[in-house]
C-alpha cells in the first residue's frame, strides 16, 4: 500500500504515543520532512508486508543512534541514510529491497519512510523492538541470534564507516562510540537480513499498528471515546488521570557513574488522590501508585493530554499539568526470561536495589 | 508607594499600593492611533492623578499588549553547521515577520557537546558573503553546539559588524534550548521586537525621570516575575506573554495565596496556575498557537473549560470584573474585584532571574561547582536589579533529569526570586461572592477563555 499524508500524520502520532520521550518535535519534524518530500516529488511512501518480498530479498534496519548532540541540535542534512543504504548494498553486492525502522516509536519510526522515498525502496511493516529501547542490541533479532552487521554509519559531517561486526552488544558499543565521534549521532543501516529471516524473527505489523493508534488519536471524537478505542483496539490496559504535583522532578543525587539514574516525577491521581510516581530516564520506566508498582518496563508507559487526547511528552511533566498516563503491554517477546534479561535497564535495577 | 501599570492598546490601567496597604486604581484612556507617545502622555496624566505625599519606590510595567514585531525589510539567518542541507525538505523554516524578505546563509562550523570544534568556522565564506550583503539587514546567528560553546556565533557576529553594515545582530545562544530551531526562532522573535521595546523604554524614561525620579523601574516577565525596565530593550521576548502571568500573581495576592491553585476568571473565561513558595509554577518553553516553541520561561497557565473541568476543588477563584460586565452569580464562591489584576500583579510580582545552562561535567565536583557558580550569578544579578541579598530565594537549583545521551554534560537550572513583602488592604477592593443556589444557571456559562497568551 502507498501511504497518503493522513497515514503519515497518523504514523507520527502513533510513534509519539508508543514512545513517550523528550523533544517530540523531532518526530514531528521527521513527519513534516516526509510530507514535504511527498509534495516536492509527487511520490508516496510504500508500506509492504514482508511476505510481499522475495524470501531472499535483502532487508535492513535504518535509524539514528545518539551519543552527544541531539538531532534537534545537529540536524541531518538529508543524504545520510542514502549513503548508509548504499554502503550496505555495496558490502552485500546486491540492492537493498526493504527497509524497517530501528524502533517502532519516536523519530526512528518515521525514518525509513523518507529514506525509502529517497532511495526508491519500500518500507516493510515490521520492526525489531515493537517499542523503543535505548540500545541497538535490545532487539528481537539479538534474541534470535541474528548478526547486527555489517553496519553502515554516516555522520552529519558526511563521514561514514562500515563496521564488520556480528555480535549486537559489540555493535552497540562500537556504534555509540562512533556516534560521539560523529558529533552526536550516526545515521545507521544495521541488521541486514533476508525477508525470510525478518518474517521469522521480526515484530510484524508494528507500523500499521502505529498508524491505527494514530488514527484513533487524530480523530475528531472526544477524549472518552478515544480512551475506549485505545482500550478496545490498541492494547491500552490502564489509563490514570493525574496532576503533576509541586514535588515534581525529584532529581536523585548526581554522582560519578550514576548519571543514568532516573528522576522521579510525583503526581496526584485526580479521582482517588493516590500518589502516582513516574520513574523517568529518557522515557517512563515505571509507574507506582501509593508505592506499589502498577507498570514497569518493558510495559509501555505513555502520556496523553486530557483536553484533546493529543500525545504529551516528558516535556509536559511540569507542575500543575493534568495528564492521562496510559499503559500498554509490549511485544510478548519482551516478557520471556530471555527477553526480560535483554530488555532490562541497569538504572531500574539500581533503583530497585536502592528501594 | 509602589505602582503597577498594565498597558493596553486603548488604555493604561494602574494600581497603586501605599506603604499602609491602601490600594487605588486608575484607568487612563489612550487617544486613538496615539502610539507610544500617547502612552507616555497618558502615563504622565496618571502620575499627576496620583500626586502623592509618599515617595514612589517602584513602578512596574506590563507592556506585552503593546510590544509589536516590526519588519526590518530583510532578515538574514546565518546558520552555522558542519554541512548545509541537501534540499529544501531538510531546511527548517525561518521565523520572519510577515512581509519581510528572508535570506538563509549556511556557513560551515559548529561545536560538539563537549565544546570541541566539529569543523572550523568558515570565516572566509562569511566575509565573501558580506561583500554582497544588503545594508541594514537584521541578522540572526545560530550555531550548532552554541549552548556549550558560543565562539562561532560571536566570531560570525564580529565579521558581520565589520563587513555587512547590519541593522542588528541577534545571537541565539542568548536563549536556552537544545534545539537550534527553537533558539533561532526565539532570537528572531526577540530581534523583531527590539525596535518596539526600545521605543517604549525611550518614551517612558523621560516621563518617569521627571515624575518619579527616585523610583526603580521594572517590567513584568512571562514567568510571573519582573526585571529592570532597561532589559526590555534587550530581551523583549521575555515580557511578550507576561500579562496573564501578572494577572495570576495579582489574583494570588488578593487571595493571600502562597501555595496552591489560583484561577483567574474574566469575562471571556478562566485560566489557572499553581503557586509554589509564593511564585507560579513555570514551564520552560512557550508554545505558540501553531505548536512552535520559544525558549522563554512562562507561568504554567492551564485553560479551564467552560464546564469547569480541570479546576481543583481547592482552587481559589478570583474574578476580575469591568464596568458593564454582567455580574452573574458564580457556580462556586469567588473573590470579585474591579481592580486590574495585571496591574496589581505588577505591583507585587517578585524580581526574578534565571540561569539555565548546559555545562560540562563528568564528576560530582565539577557539576557542584557549576551549580554554585550559577547560583552566585543569579544572586548577583538580583542584587544588581535592586534586591536585598537576604530576601533572595532560590526556588530551583539543580541538575535537570539526565538522559541516556550526553553523559559528558548536564543541564543546570537555577531560578532566583526576591520578594519585597507588602501589606495589602484587600477588604477594600475585593468582595467574597457566594455560589449561586443549585439549579440556577449563569449567563456566563459556555464561554471559553482567550486569556491564555497566544502568538
Amino acid at each position: 500500500m502507498y501511504l497518503d499524508s493522513e497515514d503519515v500524520r497518523n504514523l507520527s502520532a502513533g510513534a509519539l504515543f508508543n514512545a513517550c520521550a523528550a523533544e517530540p518535535e523531532w518526530t514531528e519534524d521527521g513527519m513534516r520532512r516526509v510530507l514535504a518530500h511527498m509534495d516536492m516529488t509527487g511520490l508516496r511512501p510504500e508500506l509492504k508486508q514482508v511476505t510481499d518480498l522475495d524470501p531472499d530479498a535483502l532487508v535492513v534496519c535504518v535509524g539514528f543512534v545518539n551519543n552527544g548532540l541531539s538531532l534537534s541540535e545537529l540536524r541531518p542534512v538529508g543524504d545520510e541514510f542514502i549513503a548508509a543504504i548504499e554502503l550496505i548494498a555495496e558490502a552485500h553486492g546486491r540492492e537493498v529491497a526493504g527497509l524497517i525502522p530501528l524502533a517502532a516509536g519516536s523519530a526512528n519510526a518515521v525514518v525509513p519512510f523518507l529514506a525509502g522515498m529517497q532511495c526508491g525502496i519500500p518500507v516493510i511493516d515490521a520492526d525489531p523492538m515493537g517499542r523503543i529501547f535505548p540500545l541497538v542490541s535490545q532487539t528481537v533479532f539479538a534474541l534470535n541470534s541474528l548478526p547486527i552487521g555489517p553496519i553502515a554509519a554516516v555522520s552529519a559531517l558526511g563521514e561514514s564507516a562500515l563496521l564488520r561486526v556480528d555480535e549486537p552488544a559489540r555493535g552497540e558499543r562500537l556504534l555509540r562510540a562512533l556516534a560521539e565521534e560523529f558529533g552526536g549521532w550516526a545515521a545507521t543501516a544495521s541488521y541486514p537480513m533476508t525477508a525470510d529471516a525478518l518474517g521469522s524473527a521480526g515484530i510484524l505489523g508494528s507500523l500499521s499498528n502505529l498508524i491505527a493508534i494514530g488514527r484513533v488519536l487524530e480523530s475528531s471524537r472526544g477524549t472518552d471515546h478515544k480512551h475506549s478505542e485505545l482500550r478496545r483496539s490498541c492494547g491500552v490496559r490502564q489509563i490514570v488521570r493525574a496532576r503533576v504535583s509541586e514535588d515534581s522532578w525529584v532529581a536523585r543525587p548526581w554522582a560519578p557513574s550514576r548519571v543514568g539514574i532516573p528522576a522521579s516525577v510525583v503526581l496526584e491521581e485526580e479521582a482517588g488522590g493516590q500518589i502516582i510516581q513516574l520513574e523517568v530516564q529518557s522515557e517512563i520506566l515505571m509507574m507506582l501508585s501509593d508505592g506499589a508498582v502498577r507498570a514497569v518496563s518493558p510495559d509501555i508507559i505513555t502520556l496523553l493530554r486530557p483536553a484533546d487526547c493529543s500525545v504529551a511528552s516528558l516535556d509536559d511533566l511540569w507542575t500543575g499539568n493534568v495528564l492521562d498516563i496510559c499503559v500498554l503491554r509490549a511485544a510478548s517477546a519482551w516478557y520471556t526470561p530471555a527477553g526480560r534479561k535483554l530488555g532490562r535497564r541497569p538504572s531500574l535495577a539500581m533503583m530497585e536495589e536502592t528501594r | 508607594m509602589r505602582i503597577g501599570v498594565c498597558v493596553h492598546s486603548t488604555e493604561i490601567r494602574a494600581v497603586t499600593v501605599r506603604d499602609d496597604g491602601a490600594i487605588a486604581s486608575h484607568v487612563v484612556p489612550l487617544a486613538d492611533e496615539a502610539g507610544i507617545g500617547g502612552f507616555a502622555q497618558a502615563l504622565e496624566q496618571l502620575l499627576d492623578l496620583e500626586r502623592h505625599d509618599e515617595a514612589v519606590t517602584s513602578v512596574t510595567f506590563d507592556v506585552g499588549a503593546v510590544l509589536r514585531r516590526k519588519a526590518a525589510g530583510r532578515t538574514t539567518f546565518v546558520r552555522i553547521a558542519p554541512r548545509a542541507p541537501v534540499d529544501i525538505v531538510h531546511e527548517h523554516p525561518a521565523e520572519a515577520v510577515d512581509g519581510e524578505d528572508v535570506d538563509i546563509v549556511h556557513i560551515a562550523g559548529g561545536h560538539s557537546n563537549s565544546g570541541e570544534e566539529l569543523v572550523p568556522l568558515d570565516a572566509e565564506a562569511l566575509v565573501r558573503w558580506c561583500s554582497q550583503a544588503p545594508r541594514g539587514s537584521r541578522y540572526v546567528i545560530t550555531a550548532v553546539g552554541s549552548p556549550i560553546n558560543e565562539s562561532h556565533e560571536v566570531r560570525a557576529g564580529q565579521i558581520l559588524l565589520d563587513h555587512a553594515h547590519p541593522g542588528s545582530v541577534e545571537y541565539s545562544h542568548s536563549f536556552h534550548s537544545s534545539s537550534v530551531a527553537v533558539r533561532e526562532r526565539t532570537a528572531a522573535v526577540n530581534s523583531s521586537l527590539i525596535d518596539s521595546a526600545e521605543e517604549i523604554v525611550g518614551a517612558l524614561h523621560p516621563v518617569l525621570g521627571r515624575a518619579v525620579p527616585g523610583a526603580r523601574l521594572y517590567v513584568t516577565t512571562n514567568e510571573g516575575g519582573c526585571h529592570p525596565l532597561a532589559r526590555l530593550a534587550v530581551m523583549p521576548v521575555h515580557s511578550l506573554f507576561a500579562e496573564a502571568s501578572s494577572a495570576l500573581v495579582g489574583a494570588a495576592a488578593l487571595a493571600a495565596c502562597r501555595e496552591g491553585f489560583v484561577a483567574v476568571r474574566r469575562g471571556e473565561g478562566t485560566f489557572m496556575g499553581q503557586f509554589v513558595r509564593t511564585c507560579p509554577a513555570v514551564f520552560p518553553q512557550f508554545r505558540t498557537s501553531s505548536g512552535a516553541a520559544l525558549a522563554t520561561q512562562v507561568a504554567n497557565l492551564v485553560e479551564i473549560s467552560p464546564e469547569g473541568h480541570g479546576l481543583p476543588a481547592a482552587a481559589v477563584i478570583v474574578e476580575e470584573t469591568e464596568l458593564g460586565d454582567d455580574e452573574a452569580e458564580p457556580d462556586r464562591p469567588v473573590l470579585r474585584t474591579a481592580l486590574s489584576l495585571c496591574a496589581l500583579g505588577a505591583v507585587v510580582t517578585p524580581l526574578a532571574d534565571w540561569a539555565h545552562r548546559v555545562v560540562p561535567g563528568t564528576t560530582e565536583g565539577e557539576v557542584n561547582a557549576s551549580i554554585i557558580a550559577l547560583e552566585s550569578r543569579v544572586r548577583a544579578r538580583l542584587v544588581s536589579f535592586g534586591a536585598h541579598d537576604r530576601r533572595i530565594d532560590l526556588l530551583e537549583s539543580g541538575v535537570e533529569a539526565s538522559s541516556y545521551d550526553n553523559s559528558s554534560t548536564v543541564t543546570v537550572r537555577v531560578r532566583g526570586v526576591s520578594l519585597d513583602p507588602i501589606a495589602l488592604d484587600r477588604e477594600s477592593v475585593v468582595d467574597l461572592v457566594p455560589a449561586r443556589p443549585p439549579g440556577r444557571t449563569s449567563s456566563r456559562e459556555g464561554r471559553r477563555s482567550d486569556h491564555v497568551p497566544r502568538l
